[in-house]
C-alpha cells in the first residue's frame, strides 16, 4: 500500500466516496435524499429533487465510465497484445487503425455510432441494447485507441528490457513471456489506463448527450446537465447547474489525480 | 526523405480511411424498408438516402463526393446542404479555430509559468487542481455562462467569446505539459551556467529554455487542435454560430446520413492538414527532427 | 427585428408540407393567404376569392365557385391565377399531409393509390379526376365529395390549401420543385402575403423574412408606423436572456424554469383551442377492452396533474375545450370519465391482463407542454390503483408512433400528444380519430369497426348540418362516443401559450391555434427614420 504515491490515493479515495455516496443517497435511500434536499426541486421535473437527480445522474455516470472505460482498457490492451505478438505487417495495420480512431474527436464519433446504433434499435436490430448499453458499446469503441497505442509503446519498451530478452533465449514463447513476464510490469500500468479512461468516457457521454443525441434513461450526470442547463440563465438556476457539476468536477479530479500519480510513477510500482 | 513521406503517408491514408468506414457504416442503417409501414423516416429522408449513398450501386461509396463536386444538394431538401454551403461553414468554424489557438497557446505559457512558480510555495495543490477542474467542466457550461451576455452582439463577439471557452480547457493541457518540460530545462546545467554568467532570468527563458521546449509544445499541437475543433461544437450550439459544428450535430439529429459521411471525411481531411502543418512548423524549427530524418 | 421561435421550420414548401406542420406555420401565415381569411372573431371573411358560390349538384356534392380578386400580385409581379390553386392542390394531394385533402371529390381515390404504391400513369390520372379545376384565370371550381359545412373556414388557415406559383413549378421535376421552396435566393419562392422568405440557415437556425411591397395584403398602418423591412425568424435556447437583454423582440416563454422563478411584467398568456391527451392502443390486451380504458381515465386526476407546473393550467376531461363554439355544456361533461378513483379502483380490481407492465411513449425534449413532469405523474397516479407504466421519452416521437412491428401494429400502450385545433370549428378536433386520421390508436378495429362507423356517421351528419344546434348536438354525441363509450383517449388539459414582446411593435401575437401571427406586424417609426422617410 505504501507504494502508491499520496495524490493517487487522495484520488482513489475521493473516486471511491463518489461512488458510494451515489449508492447510499441515490440508490438506498432515495427517499432520504428526496426529503432533505436543500436545494429544492427542478424547475423542468417539480416532483424531483436537484439531489436525487444528481446523485442518480452521478451513480449512472459512474457505472458508464466505469464499464466504458474497462471495455475499452481491455480491448486496447487485446489490441496491443496481438499486435505485438503478430509484429511485422499486422503490427503495422493495427497502428494505421488505431491512428484513423485517435485523430477524430471522441465527441463525433460517439454522435455518429449513437446515429448508427439508435437507428438500428429503432428497427428492432439493437442486439437488446438499451440506451445504457449502447452509449458503453460507443464510448468502448471510440476508446480503445488510447490504450491500444500506450500499451502498445509500453510493451515495446518492456521488451527491450534485459529480463524479457533472457526469458526469450531461455526459450520462452510469445504468449508465456507476455503472461509471466510482461504482464505483472504492465498491470499497475493498466490500471492507470484505465482511470484516465474514466473521466474521458463520463465528459464524452455528457457531450453528446449535450447535444440531445443520446438518450440515457435514467438521466446521466451529463444528461441532466445538457437538459437542465438552460437554467443556468434564471435567478437562481445555479442551484439546479452547479451541484451537478460540481460532482462532475469531483469525478474527473478523483479520476486524474489517480491515474497521474500511478502513471508517472511506474517504477516506483513495479 | 524517405521517412518523410512516410510519415506524409501515414497521416494522409486517414481520408480514404475515415470516408470508406463512415461510409460503410451510415449504408448499413436501416432507414429504408421495402413496405411503407415499416419505415421510420420519411419518405423524403428514404429517398434521398438511396439517392445520396447510391445504395445497392457498383462504386456507391463514391456517389456523395460525385454529388458534392457537381455543386447538387446532399440529403433532403429541406435539412440538406451543398458544397459549397459546406465549405462556408467549415471556414467559419477554422476561424474561430485559428482564434482559440494563439488563446490556448497564450493560456499554456501562462499556466506554465505560473504552475513553476506555484510548484516551490503552498500553491502546489493548485498545479493538480486547475487542470481537473479545466478537464471536468464541458465546453458548454463556460459557454453558457457567457451566452446572454455576447449573443446576437455581433462584431465577432460571439466567434471570440467561442474561440475563449474552447481554449480554456486545451490550454491548460497544453500548459500542463510544456510546464513539465519547462522543469527539465530549468534543472540543466545550461540554464544554471547562464544564470551564474549573470544573464537575466527572462533572457534565458526567452533565448535558451524556450526553443528546447518548442518541440514539447509541437507535440501537443495536435490534440489540442483537435480538442479546439471538438470543443467549438458545443460553443457554436450554445452562442448561435452557424458553422460547421452546428451543421454537424443537425445532421445527425436530422439523420441527414450523406452529410454526416462527408462532414465526418471533410473534417478528418482538416485534422490531417493540421497535423501536416505541424510537421512542416517541427521541421522548421526543430533541428533534431531534421537530423533523425536525414 | 428579430424572433425567437421554439423550432425552425421543417420545409418551407406549403404544399407539400410536414406532419410537424406547427412549426411551419409562422412562416406560412406570413408570406401565403388563403381562398378566405378569418377576421378576428374567427369569421370567415373573403381573402383571395372576392366572393363564391355554393351549391349542391345532382348526385350531392357541394360545388363552390371562387372568383378570385384580379388585383392580386405574387411578389415578382406576375397575376395569380386560378391555375395556382390547382397547381397547389394537385401538388398537396401528394405531399406529407395529403390526407387534409381528403374531402374534395375524387381526392380519396387518388390518396388510395399513393397508398398501396400504384404506378405513376394512375395516380397522375386521378389526380386530374379530383374536383379542383381552373374555369377561366380568375374563376376556381372546387367540388366536394360531401357537403363540409367547415370548408371555407378550412381554406382560410390550413396552409396546404394556399396556392402555388404555377408559373414558376411547371416543368420542373419533383427534387427541383422541393429545391424551390426549401433553398430560397433571387426572390424565390414567390409570396402573396406582406413578407416573403429570403433566406434560410440551416446551421444558423434562421430564416429571414423581408417586407413584399407587391402584397394585395398589406400590413394595416396606423399614422406613425412602418411595416418591419427585415424580420428574423431564429431558434435560440436562451431566448428569454436574450430578450431581457434587448437583443430579441419577441420569445416564447416556454420553460418552466422561466416561468417559475420570476414573472415578468410583459408576460402574456394566450389560452389556446388545444387539448393535451392520452392515447390507449387499442389493438393490444389489456387496453383492446373499453371498460379497462375507462377505468385508466377515471384513475387520473388531472387537477393534482398540472398543480404547480404552470403559471395557470386548465385541467380537462373533455375534447374540445370550452371556449369553443359548440363545445359540450358542464352536464354533458360530467357523462364524461372524469377522476373517481374509488370507481377507477374498483373496475380495475377484477380485471385480468393488468399484470404486464404499459409502455407509455411521449415526446423527448423541452416544449411548452411541461411534458416530462406530466408523464412520470401519469405513471404515479396510475401506480396507485395497481397499473405499472414505464416511461419512454422518444425523440423520434412521430415515426414510433406511426410504427408497425413484427409482433403487433404499434410498440406501445399509450402516449401523450397535443392536438391543436387549426380553425374554430369542432370537427378540427374531430378528424384525427377518423378511420383516414392520424390518431394511431387502432380504434377502427373496435367492436368490429361498428363504434367507428358511427363516429363517422355522426360527424357526416354534423358537418353537412346547416342547423348549429343540431350541428352541436351530433358534435357532442361523437365526442360521448370517442372519450365516454370507447375511451380511445383521456384527455388531460387544454395548454396554454406564453410569450413577451416588445411594446414598440403592434400586431405581434400568438393566435389561438398556436401560431405567432405575423400578418400585421409593424413598428412605430423612431422620430429620426421618421423624417428621413418622408418624401
Amino acid at each position: 500500500m505504501n507504494a502508491i504515491p499520496p495524490r493517487a490515493r487522495f484520488g482513489f479515495v475521493l473516486l471511491v466516496g463518489l461512488g458510494l455516496l451515489s449508492l447510499v443517497a441515490g440508490r438506498l435511500f432515495p427517499d432520504w435524499l428526496a426529503s432533505s434536499c436543500p436545494l429544492g426541486v427542478d424547475p423542468t421535473r417539480p416532483d424531483r429533487t436537484v439531489c436525487e437527480l444528481a446523485f442518480g445522474g452521478l451513480w449512472v455516470s459512474l457505472a458508464v465510465g466505469l464499464v466504458a472505460g474497462a471495455l475499452s482498457t481491455l480491448i486496447g490492451l487485446v489490441v496491443a497484445a496481438v499486435a505485438r505478438l503478430a509484429g511485422g505487417p499486422l503490427e503495422q495495420v493495427v497502428l494505421r487503425a488505431v491512428d484513423a480512431v485517435f485523430a477524430l474527436p471522441d465527441v463525433l464519433v460517439v454522435m455518429v455510432l449513437q446515429l448508427a446504433g439508435q437507428s438500428l434499435s429503432d428497427a428492432g436490430l439493437g442486439g437488446g441494447l438499451g440506451p445504457f448499453g449502447l452509449m458503453v458499446v460507443s464510448l468502448s469503441l471510440v476508446g480503445w485507441a488510447g490504450p491500444a497505442r500506450m500499451f502498445r509503446n509500453r510493451l515495446a519498451t518492456l521488451e527491450g528490457q534485459e529480463f524479457v530478452a533472457a526469458a526469450r533465449a531461455l526459450g520462452g514463447g510469445g504468449l508465456h513471456v507476455l503472461r509471466v513476464h510482461l504482464w505483472p510490469a504492465l498491470r499497475p500500468f493498466a490500471l492507470a489506463v484505465f482511470l484516465s479512461r474514466l473521466p474521458t468516457a463520463i465528459l464524452t457521454e455528457s457531450t453528446v448527450s449535450f447535444f440531445g443525441i443520446a438518450r440515457m434513461e435514467p438521466m446521466s450526470l451529463g444528461r441532466y446537465l445538457g437538459t437542465s442547463y438552460a437554467a443556468l440563465i434564471y435567478e437562481g438556476g445555479g442551484r439546479v447547474v452547479l451541484p451537478a457539476w460540481a460532482l462532475l468536477v469531483l469525478l474527473v479530479l478523483g479520476a486524474s489525480l489517480a491515474s497521474q500519480a500511478l502513471s508517472a510513477s511506474p517504477r516506483k510500482a513495479s | 526523405m524517405r521517412t518523410v513521406l512516410q510519415r506524409l503517408a501515414r497521416q494522409l491514408v486517414l481520408v480514404p480511411v475515415v470516408a470508406v468506414a463512415s461510409y460503410f457504416l451510415m449504408a448499413m442503417l436501416p432507414l429504408t424498408t421495402e413496405s411503407e409501414t415499416k419505415r421510420q423516416v420519411s419518405p423524403e429522408l428514404a429517398a434521398s438516402y438511396r439517392r445520396d449513398l447510391g445504395i445497392g450501386e457498383p462504386l456507391g461509396f463514391l456517389r456523395p463526393w460525385e454529388k458534392l463536386f457537381r455543386g447538387e444538394r446532399l440529403g433532403t431538401s429541406a435539412q440538406g446542404i451543398t458544397g459549397d454551403e459546406l465549405v462556408r461553414k467549415l471556414s467559419g468554424s477554422v476561424g474561430v479555430g485559428l482564434m482559440a489557438l494563439p488563446l490556448a497557446l497564450a493560456w499554456a505559457l501562462g499556466f506554465a509559468l505560473l504552475r513553476t512558480r506555484w510548484r516551490k510555495g503552498r500553491w502546489a495543490v493548485l498545479g493538480d487542481a486547475v487542470p481537473a477542474v479545466a478537464f471536468g467542466t464541458p465546453v458548454f457550461i463556460p459557454a453558457l455562462l457567457v451566452a446572454p451576455a455576447v449573443v446576437e452582439r455581433g462584431h465577432l463577439l460571439p466567434e471570440l467569446c467561442a474561440a475563449l471557452v474552447t481554449s480554456l480547457w486545451p490550454g491548460i493541457f497544453l500548459g500542463t505539459l510544456v510546464g513539465d518540460a519547462l522543469e527539465t530545462e530549468l534543472s540543466r546545467d545550461y540554464v544554471r551556467t547562464a544564470l551564474g554568467k549573470g544573464l537575466a532570468p527572462g533572457a534565458v527563458l526567452r533565448r535558451h529554455v524556450l526553443p528546447n521546449v518548442m518541440p514539447a509544445l509541437l507535440d501537443a499541437v495536435g490534440p489540442v487542435a483537435t480538442a479546439l475543433l471538438a470543443g467549438s461544437f458545443a460553443a457554436e450550439r450554445v452562442l448561435g454560430l452557424p458553422y460547421f459544428g452546428q451543421l454537424y450535430v443537425l445532421a445527425v439529429l436530422n439523420k441527414q446520413v450523406a452529410v454526416v459521411v462527408v462532414a465526418t471525411t471533410t473534417f478528418a481531411s482538416l485534422l490531417v492538414v493540421v497535423s501536416l502543418g505541424i510537421e512542416a512548423v517541427r521541421y522548421w524549427v526543430d533541428p533534431r527532427s531534421r537530423e533523425a530524418r536525414a | 427585428m428579430k424572433v425567437v421561435v421554439p423550432a425552425m421550420p421543417t420545409t418551407l414548401d406549403w404544399s407539400h408540407s410536414d406532419p410537424e406542420s406547427w412549426a411551419n406555420y409562422p412562416v406560412m401565415l406570413a408570406t401565403q393567404r388563403g381562398l378566405t381569411q378569418l377576421g378576428s372573431d374567427h369569421s370567415v371573411q373573403p381573402g383571395l376569392a372576392e366572393r363564391w358560390e355554393r351549391s349542391r349538384d345532382a348526385d350531392g356534392r357541394e360545388v363552390y365557385v371562387f372568383h378570385l380578386r384580379q388585383d392580386v400580385h405574387w411578389s415578382d409581379g406576375s397575376l395569380l391565377t386560378a391555375r395556382d390553386f390547382v397547381v397547389g392542390w394537385r401538388r398537396s394531394l401528394r405531399g406529407r399531409e395529403r390526407g387534409e385533402m381528403a374531402d374534395l371529390e375524387g381526392a380519396s381515390e387518388a390518396l388510395a393509390l399513393q397508398e398501396r404504391l400504384a404506378p405513376e400513369a394512375e395516380v397522375r390520372a386521378a389526380l386530374e379526376r379530383v374536383g379542383v379545376e381552373a374555369v377561366d384565370a380568375h374563376t376556381l371550381k372546387v367540388t366536394l365529395a360531401h357537403p363540409r359545412s367547415y370548408f371555407l373556414a378550412r381554406v382560410a388557415n390550413v396552409y396546404i390549401f394556399y396556392p402555388a406559383p404555377a408559373a414558376d413549378l411547371e416543368g420542373r421535376s419533383d427534387e427541383a420543385v422541393r429545391d424551390y421552396f426549401d433553398r430560397p435566393r433571387d426572390g424565390r419562392p414567390l409570396a402573396l402575403g406582406p413578407y416573403r422568405v429570403e433566406s434560410w440557415d440551416r446551421a444558423g437556425e434562421r430564416v429571414r423574412l423581408v417586407h413584399n411591397p407587391r402584397s394585395a395584403f398589406p400590413v394595416p398602418l396606423d399614422p406613425g408606423e412602418t411595416p418591419v423591412p427585415v424580420i428574423t425568424l431564429m431558434k435560440s435556447e436562451i431566448g428569454p436572456a436574450l430578450y431581457e437583454r434587448g437583443r430579441v423582440d419577441f420569445v416564447f416563454v416556454d420553460s418552466a424554469a422561466a416561468l417559475r422563478v420570476r414573472r415578468p411584467d410583459d408576460l402574456q398568456r394566450e389560452p389556446l383551442l388545444s387539448t393535451y391527451y392520452l392515447a390507449f392502443n387499442t389493438e393490444t390486451p389489456p387496453l383492446d377492452r373499453p371498460e379497462v380504458r375507462r377505468a385508466l381515465s377515471r384513475a387520473l386526476d388531472r387537477e393534482a396533474l398540472m398543480a404547480g407546473l404552470l403559471p395557470a393550467a386548465r385541467p380537462s376531461h373533455v375534447l374540445l375545450p370550452p371556449e369553443l363554439p359548440g363545445a359540450a355544456t358542464a352536464e354533458e361533461a360530467t357523462r364524461l370519465p372524469h377522476y373517481e378513483p374509488e370507481r377507477a379502483r374498483a373496475e380495475l380490481a377484477g380485471l385480468a391482463g393488468l399484470d404486464r407492465p404499459l409502455r407509455l411513449i411521449y415526446r423527448a425534449g423541452d416544449n411548452f407542454v411541461p411534458e416530462v413532469a406530466i408523464a412520470e405523474r401519469v405513471v404515479a397516479q396510475l401506480a396507485k390503483v395497481g397499473v405499472q407504466v414505464v416511461l419512454e421519452a422518444r425523440s423520434d416521437f412521430t415515426a414510433e408512433v406511426s410504427r408497425r412491428t413484427a409482433q403487433g401494429p404499434r410498440a406501445y400502450d399509450l402516449y401523450l400528444r397535443r392536438l391543436g385545433g387549426d380553425y374554430a370549428h369542432p370537427n378540427t378536433f374531430f378528424t384525427l380519430f377518423e378511420r383516414e386520421g392520424n390518431h394511431q390508436t387502432g380504434w377502427e378495429t373496435q367492436g368490429g369497426g361498428e363504434p367507428m362507423r358511427r363516429f363517422e356517421q355522426l360527424l357526416e351528419s354534423a358537418d353537412a348540418e346547416s342547423d348549429e344546434a343540431r350541428a352541436r348536438a351530433s358534435y357532442v354525441q361523437a365526442q360521448e362516443v370517442l372519450i365516454g363509450e370507447q375511451a380511445v383517449i383521456a384527455p388531460l388539459y387544454h395548454p396554454d401559450r406564453y410569450f413577451r414582446a416588445r411594446d414598440s411593435l403592434s400586431g405581434l401575437d400568438v393566435d389561438p391555434f398556436n401560431f405567432l401571427a405575423l400578418r400585421t406586424l409593424r413598428q412605430a417609426a423612431p422620430a429620426a427614420k421618421q423624417a428621413e422617410g418622408t418624401p
